[in-house]
């Protein structure tokens, strides 16, 4: 865990808290709820709504930006083995998320049947652990260690990438 | 973690330090069954209860110290070890060093006594080069290696003390000699080395930023300044020092559990499981311990209070606190060593079943309650049950370390990923 004075290591672990937010209300709901929950729940219906908003944003911005630009940087300076294990942990949890992402879209627009739910309940829980997992590796090794091999120059391109890689959507 | 992959000990290293600990934790619990009309008159001397107590400090709080430091130093700190042969020197040396040292103090058997001890500190002799060698070559974590560095310079001196007593050239008395000991092995060795590890996990696990680097430094200069005055006050039996020494100590102490409270605060991970009721329970105990102390060498009209001290600190806090800790890094590791294996990224909850936790954590809690309450009312029964908890409760845990040896083995064989394949190793134009 850091506080860097690079803006695209700070906006990274911005999103990763935006993500741990979220998994602790999705673990949270999922832990306490066997039953399906009713078609006018609001509250279930905004988690679910954010569900599908924040991870979408995770899976497809936030991988993506990471395997295209800091895995191979990191690559070069560090540790060939590190990058293969987070790329390892994104490929499996890509596909989970994109699910349970298309599941709440799916749920909040025609609710659950007890057998979506349980499913939904099933996935949510793995993500929720993958997910932190992940982050804890990334906070505690991956991101100290490119505070320590970028400079202000990098910083600005890759903000700049970052930008451009959530603009074009 | 950076290079993480390429400093992961093979995993029977640190495995072995934390099988032996758990080992010698049944082991210093049976003792204390056996010797439970003892435990409430202890005040030194060979015999089960000095076993006991030597099975838990030496056999538990120092092997998981090594067995962890050994894997997590070199994955903290961006170094790697040039051999593994001292790393395995170091525990043949250690693990039945403290065994025999162990039984020698059961037997109380000088030889036993003797050889165990020369084995046990040529063990840590080399742990301390290796490691030593380790933290000249790292840079940052100034607050992890400082706590270590201090740690060192203790055991160094409760080495000396404690091989004093044993071949009798101590030029102080037997008792004041073990005080001088007893302070230097819990408060200075063994505490610095929880409040250093302390410092890096606690934010590991709780995701959180690590306490500012000079508060963290200035409570350890603080606590520090208490152990020496507090060791000085006990070999130079000047009761005024012992108490100001124990002062700064409590001082340091609160303060420590201060910054690991904030930190906790500010942590991302809320859901942090029972490792850290252990642990959040362990901070409580730990300058709780210090207090009682300090009100035992003042004169409280209570004759056990000082064992009870000590009963707080090594049951209390230590045992609490590095339980806490072993069981949130052994999955964590196990789970590195898995993807190093080239296995599929597992869950956690795939390598680390919680029933035996949970089980642990109601023994551990009544163990420890009743021990108390044994001490306390000089009750032997109670003494006796809080052992029979603490026997289960050890062997739950060891089926714990067990189970997740177990199950990393089966999960690093499992296929990785098919297409996992890294992007191109030139940097991208950004």
């Amino acid at each position: 865990m850091m506080e860097s004075s690079f803006n695209i290591l700070r906006t990274l672990h911005d999103e990763h808290f935006a993500t741990m937010a979220l998994l602790e209300k999705l673990e949270t709901a999922l832990s306490g709820a066997r039953t399906a929950p009713a078609n006018d729940d609001t509250t279930m219906n905004r988690l679910l709504g954010d569900v599908e908003a924040v991870l979408l944003e995770e899976i497809s911005h936030h991988y993506a930006f990471e395997e295209a630009h800091l895995f191979p940087l990191f690559a070069e300076f560090g540790d060939v083995g590190i990058t293969q294990m987070l790329l390892g942990e994104h490929q499996i949890i890509r596909p989970l998320a994109t699910e349970l992402s298309e599941m709440a879209k799916a749920g909040r627009k025609d609710g659950f049947s007890p057998e979506s739910w349980e499913a939904f309940r099933e996935k949510g829980l793995e993500l929720v652990e993958r997910e932190v997992f992940h982050i804890q590796k990334e906070e505690m090794g991956f991101l100290p260690a490119l505070d320590q091999m970028i400079d202000s120059d990098q910083d600005s391109e890759l903000t700049m990438a970052y930008l451009e890689l959530k603009n074009a959507g | 973690m950076a290079g993480a992959q390429g400093r992961l000990l093979p995993p029977s290293i640190p495995y072995r330090f934390f099988i032996a600990s758990s080992l010698y934790q049944i082991l210093a619990w049976g003792m204390l069954f056996f010797s439970a009309d003892q435990v409430s008159f202890f005040q030194g001397g060979t015999g089960y209860v000095l076993a006991a107590l030597h099975a838990l400090t030496l056999g538990v709080f120092v092997m998981v110290a090594m067995g962890a430091s050994f894997q997590v130093l070199p994955v903290v700190t961006n170094q790697s070890f040039p051999s593994l042969w001292p790393v395995k020197l170091a525990s043949y040396l250690y693990i039945p060093g403290v065994g025999a040292l162990v039984a020698g103090f059961a037997m109380s058997h000088d030889l036993a006594m003797a050889s165990g001890g020369a084995l046990a500190t040529a063990g840590l002799g080399v742990y301390v080069i290796i490691i030593g060698r380790l933290l000249l070559d790292a840079s940052g974590f100034k607050v992890l290696t400082s706590h270590i560095w201090f740690a060192f310079v203790a055991l160094m001196a409760l080495v000396l003390l404690g091989l004093g007593m044993i071949f009798n050239f101590m030029p102080t008395d037997q008792n004041v000699s073990a005080t001088a000991h007893a302070t230097v092995a819990i408060f200075g060795f063994m505490g610095l080395f929880a409040m250093g590890f302390a410092s890096i996990l606690v934010p590991m696990f709780a995701l959180a930023n690590p306490a500012v680097e000079g508060r963290s430094l200035f409570v350890m200069a603080v606590y520090g300044a208490g152990l020496v005055l507090a060791a000085y006050g006990a070999l130079a039996e000047q009761l005024e020092v012992f108490v100001l020494g124990a002062g700064l100590l409590l001082v340091g102490s609160v303060s420590h559990v201060q910054v690991m409270k904030a930190l906790l605060k500010k942590g991302m991970k809320k859901k942090l499981g029972i490792s850290f009721v252990l642990i959040k329970t362990s901070w409580v105990l730990f300058p709780v311990s210090i207090a009682v102390g300090i009100a035992g060498v003042s004169g409280i009209p209570y004759e056990p209070t000082l064992l009870i001290a000590g009963y707080l600190a090594v049951f209390g806090w230590l045992l609490t606190f590095i339980l806490g800790v072993q069981q949130q890094i052994m999955p964590f590791l196990a789970a590195m060593n898995v993807s190093k294996a080239g296995g599929r990224p597992p869950r956690l909850s795939q390598l680390a079943q919680g029933r035996p936790l949970k089980i642990h954590a109601v023994c551990h809690f009544a163990a420890v309650g009743l021990l108390g309450i044994g001490i306390i009312t000089q009750l032997e029964p109670a003494i006796q049950a809080g052992a029979i908890f603490g026997i289960v409760g050890a062997i739950a845990f060891l089926w714990f370390t067990l189970d997740v040896y177990k199950r990393m083995l089966i999960s690093a064989r499992k296929p990785s990923i098919p297409d996992s394949t890294m992007p191109t190793q030139e940097r991208s134009p950004t």
